[in-house]
């Protein structure tokens, strides 16, 4: 082994040991490796290169303290920021909408100084990284030929030095000054929020990338982009940061990241099937917002435990014997009964009689999914709907033990989906939208809005309906008209059923709707749950059917897998 | 330290680490502010107030101080902590109430960060308001000041009267001038 690769491992050691050993791969050397080190996500190795030790050699350091702090810092890109794909997407995303194409420098840069923040700060890596910066600061002003680089070199390793409160020692220029007090504003700290701090960052040292010719990869001497990173992420690695990621945004971000990441990755959207047997033609069905929702839920968990029932069952047994008549079984015949001759009437056969028994099976009941989507529910297109995601996640847990999924969604009209397992049309049709079955009381938004006296002539109704459809109307301006005709819920009596329904309530007829849910043979359980909180009139009706009224929407998941759970355990 | 810790310290197989803390200078009243608005957020109960009643709450509770143009700005940098947060999408009525009380002339919000857009910009305004993003709906109701948007604007109405004797600015160009509309 060559004396550069054993120092290269004996580096490696002593910076895994001050990580407490993080479960890494050893370093792979390279000659001309990318930025000099650095860290695959992918593969989870550090790579060094060989020319970048002999850079710093020649800068005055030596070569294991080059090794060592350079293991410091590259580890710290696994430990501590951005430690891994959900974070890189999120804000690689965020850096790019806000800086273009000057996202990949600053988010690099960023993450240098979240990294050398936090080894500056710690008593064993506090030497090394400072004499690895500094000297990252005099390769600037020998090799690069960029002020606005060197500045940037420049102010970050007076930041650390503002970190140990140490004095620079000479004159700073006024400019590096000025920004020196707004950097020292910045939380670099790993558990700070990283879209403030790289925001703040950005807006620091963006006009000095100005100057900087050919962005990116010509800050330093080249980085790991992460375009790069996300276009060589496994298919797994990618769901798996959706997954994350989708817990933390709302849709419409969400959209905005996956067409990102699948245009980084020049992929196709994946499209599911269209079109659904309903009786109502204006229920608006939306793919995208389908996907959005069948993605959502797999961030929650599924109830899928099935449990011994008791279940009524017949066996049949010989009660006796009968006449044989002509349309009977020939099979139970006794001849010796008439002589040996078969005669209509007079032979007699043996009389079959099914008896009622107990028995015990892994029988579950199915689903059916009550969802109102009239004009005062979120439309889920739109915004992150909880009712529309309590319903799926619903659907997503029979679906998982092998039952039917039946669903109503209705407005002032109801749309039935008779029971099936078609799991895409099952989210196609819960997270549809109507939207109808509620009027705006212009007069009183217009006393809101403070119109002038003449302008409820002019208004545009067209807004003041879409302003409606998003929430923005205040819900007391909002007059509700949404009846659930309970014969939509015959269609669903072949089955034993599970009933959730969700709902903000003030349905016209919703004693009629829990008295009919009550009276119902083939139900096993009926949960209702009401996203709006403080009506007296909702309670628990009765044995099967349980209302749960919620002051905050966002409880709803939580509350279908209780409930979900209650029906198999109860 | 538990008895393992001390056990691993004896034989000389954990050896213990100084830390310094981060120093990170922040502005007083920015705390006070984010304290303030998470209070109003927290309090706003949209089925039994009007806007009128959620501004005035914003300002007559929580917005008493004077707060200068710069702490303002700082506080919409600082929005992206509250984002998702329900009813967020009102925050232009507590950044209103934040503007109009503060003995400041001209204000400069950022929004470019944020992925969910500001709805009452601007309400009641009589100062200069310039936003740099895109800002929701409602923007400059019952404006008598300039609000000027680098971003999207989206109005709510094609009736002038509605913007009083406002100046509202899109991306440079004037949209809005004393009950004309030049969209």
């Amino acid at each position: 082994m060559s004396n550069l690769e054993d120092l290269v491992y004996d580096g490696w050691e002593k910076s895994k040991k001050k990580a407490h050993h993080p479960c890494l791969r050893n370093p792979e050397i390279g000659e001309e490796t990318l930025g000099g080190a650095y860290f695959d996500f992918i593969k989870g190795i550090v790579q060094i290169g060989k020319k970048h030790i002999a850079e710093f050699e020649e800068l005055g350091l030596a070569k294991d303290e080059i090794i060592e702090g350079t293991f410091d810092h590259e580890i710290g890109h696994y430990m501590i920021f951005p430690k891994n794909l959900t974070t890189l997407i999120l804000l690689g995303h965020f850096a790019e909408k806000i800086f273009k194409e000057k996202a990949n420098v600053i988010l690099n840069t960023y993450g240098d100084m979240v990294v050398d923040t936090y080894n500056v700060l710690k008593e064993n890596t506090q030497k090394i990284v400072l004499s690895l910066r500094e000297a990252t600061v005099k390769y600037f002003e020998e090799k690069i030929q960029s002020e606005p680089l060197r500045k940037i070199r420049f102010l970050n390793l007076l930041y650390l030095y503002k970190q140990v409160k140490r004095e620079f020692g000479r004159k700073i220029d006024k400019d590096i000054a000025s920004r020196l007090e707004k950097m020292i504003e910045i939380d670099f700290s790993r558990n700070a929020n990283h879209e403030i701090g790289l925001y703040k960052y950005g807006e620091l040292i963006k006009d000095l990338l100005e100057e900087v010719p050919q962005m990116p990869g010509t800050y330093g001497r080249g980085e790991q982009l992460y375009q790069e990173i996300i276009k060589q992420a496994s298919k797994e690695q990618i769901e798996e940061a959706l997954r994350e990621i989708i817990k933390k945004v709302g849709k419409r971000t969400y959209e905005e990241i996956e067409k990102w990441i699948r245009d980084i990755r020049e992929e196709k959207m994946r499209k599911i099937v269209h079109g659904i047997g309903t009786d109502a033609s204006e229920l608006i069905f939306n793919e995208d917002t389908a996907n959005y929702y069948r993605e959502l839920s797999k961030a929650y968990p599924l109830v899928s435990t099935r449990v011994p029932r008791e279940t009524e069952k017949t066996k049949e047994i010989i009660s006796g014997t009968e006449k044989w008549r002509i349309d009977k079984d020939i099979s139970f015949i006794l001849p010796s009964s008439s002589g040996g001759r078969i005669l209509p009437g007079i032979t007699k056969a043996i009389k079959i009689k099914e008896k009622p028994r107990k028995t015990v099976e892994y029988k579950e009941p199915n689903a059916l999914i009550i969802i109102d989507t009239s004009g005062s529910m979120p439309d889920p297109s739109y915004e992150k709907s909880y009712a529309t995601l309590g319903s799926c996640l619903v659907a997503n847990s029979y679906h998982a033990r092998g039952n039917y999924i039946g669903g109503i969604n209705f407005d002032a009209r109801a749309s039935i989906m008779p029971f099936t397992r078609n799991i895409d049309e099952i989210f196609l049709f819960l997270t549809a939208y109507k939207g109808g079955g509620t009027a705006v009381d212009i007069e009183l938004v217009k006393k809101m809005l403070e119109f002038p006296e003449d302008f409820l002539e002019r208004i545009d109704f067209k807004r003041i309906r879409e302003y409606a459809k998003s929430g923005l109307i205040p819900k007391n301006a909002i007059r509700k008209n949404v009846t659930l005709e309970t014969k939509a819920i015959e269609a669903f009596k072949d089955k034993k059923i599970d009933v959730y329904m969700f709902s903000d309530g003030d349905i016209a007829n919703q004693e009629e709707v829990l008295e009919y849910l009550s009276s119902l043979s083939n139900l096993n359980r009926a949960a209702i749950i009401l996203t709006s909180g403080e009506r007296e009139s909702y309670r628990a009706y009765s044995e099967k059917v349980q209302i749960t009224t919620l002051n905050n929407e966002e409880d709803i998941p939580g509350i279908a897998i209780k409930e979900i759970s209650r029906s198999v355990y109860d | 330290m538990s008895n393992l810790e001390k056990y691993l310290k004896l034989i000389g197989k954990q050896e213990e680490v100084k830390e310094r803390e981060i120093t990170v200078i922040r502005n007083p009243n920015l705390e006070k502010i984010c304290r303030s608005y998470e209070k109003w957020l927290g309090s706003l109960r949209i089925e039994r107030q009007d806007w009128k009643d959620l501004y005035d709450h914003a300002l007559k509770t929580y917005s008493k101080k004077e707060y200068t143009s710069k702490d303002i700005e700082d506080f919409s940098v600082e929005l992206l902590k509250y984002k998702g947060k329900k009813h967020f999408e009102k925050t232009g009525l507590f950044l209103s109430a934040l503007i109009n009380s503060s003995k400041d002339k001209e204000f400069t919000i950022l929004t470019e960060h944020l992925a969910q857009r500001i709805n009452f910009i601007g309400y009641c305004n009589k100062k200069i308001v310039n936003v740099k993003g895109n800002v929701g709906n409602y923007v400059g109701l019952s404006n008598k000041g300039t609000i000027s948007v680098k971003g999207k604007i989206k109005l709510l109405s094609k009736d002038a009267n509605y913007y009083q004797t406002s100046k509202i600015y899109e991306k440079g160009k004037l949209i809005v001038s004393n009950r004309r509309i030049m969209k």
